[in-house]
């Protein structure tokens, strides 16, 4: 896929292996909150987060920092220039002390990707040709047209469940009805990866909406 | 149009620069609460300023080198490669330019440098079209 940066340089957008993807976000958990406990109805404690805490919130914002600045690593080797990249500005760049290590990822980094708009278009895009993405389930999901009284199935609220569980168990559900073993799967392009997942969501409410008319 | 008077009259055309790397030079001098608030830099005097950010003199060449629109005259240019500030940079000579023979004091940079991520960190703020395609 072609991105034209805010600046217009030409970028060939691939995609890199789901596993490593999921590695970068098992291996960077986000701060938890400080809690304080709290009475609740019939007298219980409850820990309760403390999600305005002035030391919470600067530790986001360093994640987030830290977060963005690490992604480029994880989509530099997806992300070319369409053309030579210039750099004799990274050279200025690295007089003042920015655009250390290796060449092509600090020219992402600092040069084109290096306004956040940028920075997230392009993570979107390689994240939407490597693995499961809602944009991906979506356009699967309006292919597969799939409608109950005349409304998309996944437009439809269901009762909700106290049971919370993450996207990759998800996906690993959704791989194992359809038969895919997990290296199959993780090897799929993205909006396929994506295809499989609406399929087993459409699949599984379809049954519990039959369900009810029983 | 972004700009900023200087005490001579001169105004300054200014653009905004891009994120990544205001970031990078603020988190490596620990300052990133000035991402959230960079009016901080001016709650200050311009020496405390100077003081209080370490980064100051890295951070003003990337935000007048590259933040800042008017070129260097050839005539200022070749005064700048008599101290020895070689003109073959483009964006290292506009700040050196602007340090040495265009801001006043450590007043005026401390507003430029405030005045660029201003407008930077507000540009960053509004949404901006996906340029992407097939």
């Amino acid at each position: 896929m072609e991105y034209i940066t805010t600046d217009g340089t030409r970028l060939e957008v691939g995609r890199v292996p789901r596993e490593k993807i999921d590695n970068f976000i098992a291996s960077r958990p986000p701060p938890e909150p400080p809690t304080k406990e709290v009475e609740v109805f019939g007298g219980d404690k409850e820990a309760m987060p403390i999600l305005d805490d002035p030391g919470y919130l600067a530790d986001m914002q360093r994640y987030y920092i830290a977060f963005g600045h690490d992604q480029v690593n994880l989509i530099a080797d997806a992300v070319r220039g369409a053309s030579d990249e210039p750099l004799a500005e990274l050279e200025e760049l690295r007089e003042i002390g920015l655009g250390d290590g290796d060449e092509h990822t600090a020219w992402l980094r600092h040069i084109a990707l290096g306004r956040d708009a940028d920075l997230g278009n392009v993570v979107e895009l390689v994240l939407y040709q490597s693995t499961v993405t809602e944009q991906g389930i979506a356009e699967a999901a309006r292919t597969f047209a799939v409608t109950w009284m005349d409304k998309p199935v996944l437009s439809l609220g269901l009762p909700g469940s106290p049971g919370r569980y993450g996207a990759a168990f998800e996906a690993r559900k959704a791989a194992q009805f359809s038969q895919y073993s997990w290296p199959e799967f993780a090897a799929l392009p993205g909006p396929e990866q994506s295809a499989v997942v609406a399929f087993y969501r459409l699949s599984t409410r379809l049954e519990w909406l039959a369900n009810q008319q029983r | 149009m972004n700009t900023l008077e200087l005490k001579s009259g001169r105004v300054l055309h200014l653009r905004p620069v891009r994120q990544a790397a205001i970031r990078h030079l603020l988190v490596q001098f620990g300052r990133d609460d000035l991402l959230d608030a960079p009016e901080k830099l001016l709650q200050s005097s311009g020496k405390a300023q100077m003081k209080a950010l370490e980064a100051t003199e890295r951070l003003f060449t990337y935000l007048a080198g590259w933040g800042v629109e008017d070129a260097p005259p050839a005539e200022d240019l070749e005064i700048l490669a008599e101290l020895g500030y070689p003109a073959d940079k483009p964006h290292l000579a506009r700040a050196n330019w602007l340090r040495y023979l265009l801001l006043e004091d450590d007043d005026e940079v401390s507003d430029l440098i405030a005045a660029v991520m201003q407008i930077t960190l507000s540009t960053a703020e509004e949404p901006e079209q996906a340029g992407n395609g097939d």
